[in-house]
């Protein structure tokens, strides 16, 4: 299998990237596709919070923390990579590992690359999509419209949003419904992935006492996100499978 | 040992719902385990309102409010729980419950679901009856007759979901009471269940006396209650066995 790096990120802060990442997390491991995650959030490191066990902290501007992602491909058992990138490192990332040669390897074959762009509901969003749509080549580009924050998306013109996604030519959208308030603050205080909420199992794996509501609305939301990842064929194109 | 919720649910108004779950809250106190009582009419409450200080009043449009209803009816309690579905959000209510997966977290704490469907003269509720049954078949399901609503027309007869929820196995038949004394029975302040044990010496102040009825009237109204608790008893005996048996028959 082709190692696959998932990059998760956006130049703007607060439109979820985290909780996208986790539910990428969640996807994959309900796939029985083992995956291994770098959370760029130095030193705080929120992905690792939620998924200690298969995630990294990691200073995406030094160079040592760039072999530690990149130079592993090959080398790891594990070939599915995420990157949660934080706000604002997202166009840098991209141009370091266009620098480092990442992009060309890509293109001759050697991995899998792919961008899930998210989207907050404001124009500076969309106006990433130009900067960082060519390091994809065209493919595997994701515009991920999270509503986790919003409960409406691109109020203003529609005709704006798709003269945008007219440039972002073989985008693929993936919409990300929003998760009732209370089950995600209580998905917060639990500190585990959603999944293992949705299952009422805390951090050690026992039994816990989660509402069966919210655990209800974390089971519905998470699998309304999944089938969006099927739809997209997301699995096939991380573990090479699908035509690209 | 296993404990029991009674949901009785009709997609419709006046289908007789409210007086139902008094009925069934009322057996359960008759039999010695005062229920746990939910009334999801939080405008109206008019079954809280004939178990002052005992019913739980929840507006299911808030998420605080879903939590205080199906938490609680998936903790472990010895005792019985009847929950009143308003017509209003009979939709909202079992999405919900399939949603978040109220009856197999319920059954996994030996909790059993039992959902009392009422349909009236309309064909859709023979239609929502029968979707019902589908989508929770591994929940106990019980049809009621309420003969004050009268036999649908001869054509939904002919209808294969009347025909397929008038062929259920588990029918609770609510006979008619005398028009004469059903403003009696519906008044909140009677308690059923104190009427029918007859110990009302210590009344508690508020409560209707009935000592002014007549003893034909209470005879009727005794009579009536005896066949509705009777009726309860008969199938909640037939759900317990089933249970027990763990047996399920095809629906």
């Amino acid at each position: 299998m082709k190692p696959a790096v998932l990059i998760v990120g956006a130049d703007k802060g607060g439109v979820g990237k985290t909780t996208i990442t986790r539910t990428v997390l969640d996807y994959v491991a309900a796939k029985n596709t083992l995956a291994r995650a770098f959370d760029s959030e130095f030193p705080r490191g929120t992905l690792k919070r939620f998924h200690p066990e298969v995630t990294e902290i990691v200073d995406v501007t030094s160079a040592a923390d760039q072999m530690k992602m990149l130079d592993t491909l090959t080398t790891s058992e594990i070939k599915v990579s995420l990157i949660d990138i934080r706000a604002g490192l997202l166009s840098y990332t991209l141009k370091a590992f266009t620098d480092v040669g990442f992009f060309d390897a890509v293109r001759n074959g050697e991995f899998n690359f792919l961008l899930f762009h998210v989207l907050g509901p404001s124009i500076s969003s969309l106006e990433e999509i130009n900067e960082v749509m060519p390091y994809t080549g065209g493919r595997n580009y994701f515009a991920v419209k999270n509503f986790i924050n919003e409960t409406s998306f691109f109020e203003w013109d529609p005709a704006i949003y798709d003269s945008y996604f007219k440039k972002a030519r073989g985008a693929v959208e993936i919409n990300v419904p929003k998760l009732n308030e209370m089950a995600f603050e209580q998905v917060e205080l639990a500190g585990v992935p959603f999944a293992t909420f949705a299952r009422n199992k805390n951090a050690q794996g026992h039994n816990a006492n989660y509402s069966l509501v919210l655990r209800g609305y974390v089971r519905t939301w998470l699998n309304q996100i999944f089938g969006e990842y099927d739809r997209v064929g997301l699995l096939d194109r991380l573990t090479d499978r699908a035509p690209v | 040992m296993k404990s029991y919720t009674y949901i009785i649910a009709s997609p419709h108004g006046r289908t007789g719902k409210t007086l139902l779950s008094r009925l069934y809250a009322d057996y359960a106190i008759l039999t010695g385990e005062p229920p746990e009582i939910f009334d999801t009419d939080a405008a109206e409450r008019k079954l809280a309102a004939c178990f002052p200080g005992r019913a739980v009043v929840v507006d299911l449009d808030r998420v605080p409010d879903q939590m205080k209803l199906f938490d609680t009816l998936i903790a472990p309690a010895p005792v019985p729980r009847v929950v009143d579905v308003m017509h209003r959000i009979f939709h909202k209510f079992f999405r919900l419950a399939k949603e978040i997966g109220y009856v197999a977290e319920a059954r996994a704490r030996e909790i059993e679901p039992v959902i009392v469907y009422i349909p009236d003269r309309e064909a859709a509720s023979y239609e929502e009856g029968r979707l019902l049954r589908e989508h929770f078949r591994d929940c106990h399901f019980i049809v009621v007759e309420n003969a004050l609503l009268g036999k649908p027309d001869k054509q939904l007869q002919q209808s294969d979901h009347y025909k397929a929820l008038i062929a259920h196995d588990l029918n609770l038949y609510m006979p008619v009471l005398d028009p004469m004394f059903a403003g009696v029975v519906d008044d909140p302040r009677l308690s059923l269940s104190e009427f029918m044990s007859e110990t009302p010496a210590q009344r508690p102040p508020g409560e209707l006396s009935l000592a002014y009825l007549s003893l034909e009237a209470r005879d009727s109204i005794h009579g009536w209650l005896k066949e509705m608790f009777g009726e309860i008893r008969r199938l909640h005996e037939v759900i317990k066995l089933r249970a027990d048996m763990s047996f399920r028959r095809p629906l």
